[in-house]
């Protein structure tokens, strides 16, 4: 912990961060970005995942539903961590104190062990339940865990706003 | 404006909304879980007329699934976005020019929703022909780049003030 303290003081300190921190409008610009993105990343899985529980375009093939948006889930994803990354520095001995972002984190390290296990294992049998069939329950489970998380990541991401600078 | 905004601050209802602390938080929590049902939506069907994703599908098809998606979150962001202005109008309705600038480009993007939407009624084969390629595709380019610019003005309210 402590080594994680000193880190985040050593980053906080970096030209970048206080670039960031002290710009008009690079903050903002930056958070208008993350916001973008992470919505985009929350509403594209959340199609996938959908498919898995069986809720929405159950007439098109698994495969084609993740093939449609999975590369916009990346994408995304893949913005808004850079741009999470640089509004974290500003901060980032206050971030990691605050209990809004720590579940935030914990909620994406379970998503990706999630898919993960989605990924390696239930998925290795996707021919069996790509089209016209029910998706196994492990598929469906992924779906449920993988909605729950990022659902929960997009609140807890809007109340770090809310607890750090109440407005 | 001001006068209305001052009014609607000293109301019962707005001195109540922000009272009860969890309510901001949640409408918060609602208005941008909507957004992300609204963009996405919108991001799929944008990239089937651009020829990215769901090729298979008609426009009538993505059409018919997606727009009750869009419509609810409209109606979701509605419904939260009134909540906050009137937990807090001075931050709004007293002439920050960043809300004035959502507003109007809200009133618009919905016209051209809306429009959309009557077109593919009507003119079924239109956004599926493919003389029309170019022009479907900046349209479609041009209205997500339109609701991204409405999503990062809402967010830049919270950084200006008004007059």
């Amino acid at each position: 912990m402590q080594f994680l303290t000193e880190f985040c003081s050593w980053l906080e300190g970096s030209a970048l961060a206080t670039w960031i921190a002290e710009s008009a409008w690079a903050f903002p610009t930056i958070e208008s970005i993350h916001v973008v993105a992470i919505t985009l990343v929350v509403g594209s899985i959340a199609v996938a995942d959908l498919r898995l529980l069986g809720l929405a375009w159950k007439g098109r093939p698994v495969t084609d539903v993740l093939h449609d948006v999975l590369p916009m889930t990346w994408i995304a994803f893949a913005v808004a961590l850079t741009c999470g990354s640089l509004l974290f520095i500003t901060q980032a001995t206050k971030y990691i104190d605050n209990s809004a972002f720590q579940i935030k984190m914990l909620l994406m390290v379970l998503a990706g062990v999630n898919m993960l296990a989605f990924e390696l294992l239930t998925f290795r049998s996707i021919s069996k339940w790509d089209r016209n069939v029910p998706v196994p329950f492990a598929g469906r489970l992924a779906g449920a865990v993988s909605l729950a998380c990022w659902l929960g990541i997009l609140v807890f991401g809007r109340q770090i706003g809310w607890t750090m600078y109440p407005g | 404006m001001h006068d209305f905004a001052e009014w609607l601050a000293g109301t019962a209802l707005s001195h109540d909304i922000q009272v009860a602390g969890w309510l901001i938080p949640l409408s918060q929590s609602i208005h941008i879980l909507a957004i992300a049902m609204l963009l996405s939506s919108m991001l799929l069907i944008d990239l089937r007329i651009l020829g990215v994703a769901a090729k298979s599908e008609t426009m009538g098809q993505m059409s018919h699934r997606f727009a009750p998606w869009v419509w609810t979150s409209l109606l979701l962001l509605a419904v939260t976005g009134t909540l906050q202005i009137i937990a807090e109008p001075m931050r709004t309705l007293n002439g920050n020019p960043m809300f004035e600038i959502k507003m109007l480009m809200l009133a618009f993007g919905i016209v051209v929703l809306l429009s959309f939407q009557s077109s593919l009624r009507r003119y079924t084969s239109f956004w599926d022909d493919p003389r029309r390629k170019t022009l479907t595709r900046v349209l479609a380019g041009s209205s997500f780049l339109l609701w991204c610019a409405i999503v990062i003005t809402g967010r830049w309210i919270a950084y200006f003030q008004g007059a």
